[in-house]
């Protein structure tokens, strides 16, 4: 299937999805469920998390399937929510950190000592932090996925220009962030 | 692409809650049908109260032109705070921020242009913190209820940082209000304006950015939002 007739197969299945089908979530939960957690897994290392925010996703989508706008792309939108939902835990996280003191002293060990899996990860990790959702998501279609420029403004109902000037200044501030942290 | 099954207890909660939906319509229509919205607002306090005294001693780029404006900035935020709502539409953090300084800037210069063409004091000086009160109330009574159609405009969508959201909302209904009072208020000191009009604005704003981070917390924590029933 080509790009464009996946986008297309995206908007015919999110139609038929807002009239009520579930065969049609099923499908896009199919299709887009890998783009999604490779999005959270940018941002998130924990697996279990990930897992969590990943279904949380879809639970959001579901309640606010209305905001798809038909026409567009629905991979942005999906990207949005988890946007959102990944904020949102953000939130609440730091929230909860400042009214909680943890006493165990095995977790307060498990905090401070990182794990030396997250150590080869962790400066590329914190730097996509700091990209914007946009910036982000376009980087890692291109670099992760490794889709065309083309392929990925199909995507996300874009220019290819636009996609090439974001890909080069996400790879930019990458860069700077990578090295500022050496 | 490979297969991913979907877990159990997300396809059953689905099921359980998969009445069809109508997509919401995009944020330039919705836009458009606000436009009756600023178009009381602007004839709104005038009309209610009574025309400026010393209208007609003010140009007419000065007194319609520049409210005119005033409105224009207003809907142009309030387009801004419609889109922010849209997943996959949103803008970065520092564009709205950008938009909101321009909002103040946009008050601050229509106000201060104002004043310069026409200086006019309140005429009993002693009574110009009961004069910037006044028109803070006036201001307030016509912007809560704009205010509560933009929220509920707004919370239909889902934006992503509800807080500068409700104070593009916020500020946006502000100005549209500010456009019709200034039509009204034939008082063009600044510190009348920006304690009495500034004031009513900076209040909408905050209440735009409260309104919206408590509605988005209670719907994400209502029993309601839990079975996904939006």
């Amino acid at each position: 299937m080509t790009e464009l007739e996946s986008a297309q197969a995206l908007d015919r299945l999110m139609r038929e999805y807002q009239g009520g089908s579930l065969a049609a979530f099923e499908a896009l939960y199919r299709a887009v469920a890998p783009r999604v957690n490779g999005f959270i897994r940018a941002s998130v290392r924990d697996d279990a998390r990930a897992s969590d925010l990943l279904q949380e996703t879809f639970l959001e989508l579901h309640r606010s399937r209305q905001t798809w706008l038909p026409g567009r792309s629905v991979i942005g939108w999906t990207f949005g929510i988890a946007q959102n939902v990944m904020l949102r835990h953000r939130r609440e996280a730091r929230r909860r950190d400042q009214h909680e003191v943890s006493t165990d002293s095995s977790q307060l060990e498990e905090r401070v000592v990182p794990r030396a899996a997250d150590f080869e990860l962790q400066p590329l990790q914190d730097a996509l932090d700091h990209l914007s959702p946009d910036s982000r998501a376009t980087w890692w279609m291109r670099n992760i996925e490794g889709l065309s420029f083309e392929a990925i403004a199909l995507r996300l109902g874009i220019a290819t220009t636009a996609v090439r000037l974001r890909c080069s200044r996400a790879s930019r501030a990458l860069r700077a962030a990578l090295e500022k942290e050496a | 692409m490979p297969e991913t099954p979907v877990p159990a207890s997300l396809l059953t909660h689905v099921r359980t809650n998969l009445e069809p939906v109508r997509p919401l319509a995009s944020p330039s229509r919705r836009l458009l049908a606000l436009v009756p919205l600023a178009i009381l607002l602007f004839f709104g306090p005038p009309m209610y109260h009574h025309w400026r005294e010393n209208l007609a001693q003010l140009p007419g780029w000065a007194s319609w032109g520049m409210s005119a404006l005033e409105s224009l900035g207003g809907m142009t935020l309030m387009g801004l705070a419609l889109r922010q709502a849209v997943p996959g539409m949103t803008l970065r953090s520092r564009w709205i921020l950008l938009a909101l300084a321009a909002g103040v800037a946009l008050f601050t210069w229509v106000s201060l242009t104002t004043a310069n063409v026409l200086p006019t004091p309140p005429d009993d000086p002693s009574s110009w913190k009961r004069l910037a009160w006044e028109c803070v109330i006036d201001e307030l009574l016509f912007a809560i209820p704009s205010l509560a159609i933009s929220a509920w405009l707004v919370a239909r969508a889902l934006p992503m940082r509800p807080s500068l959201t409700g104070a593009a909302y916020g500020l946006a209904v502000g100005l549209m209000t500010d456009a019709g009072l200034r039509l009204f208020c034939w008082i063009d000191q600044p510190l009348h304006v920006f304690a009495g009009h500034g004031g009513a604005i900076l209040m909408g704003t905050i209440g735009g950015a409260l309104t919206a981070t408590l509605i988005e917390r209670a719907k994400h924590r209502s029993p309601r939002s839990a079975r996904g029933s939006i």
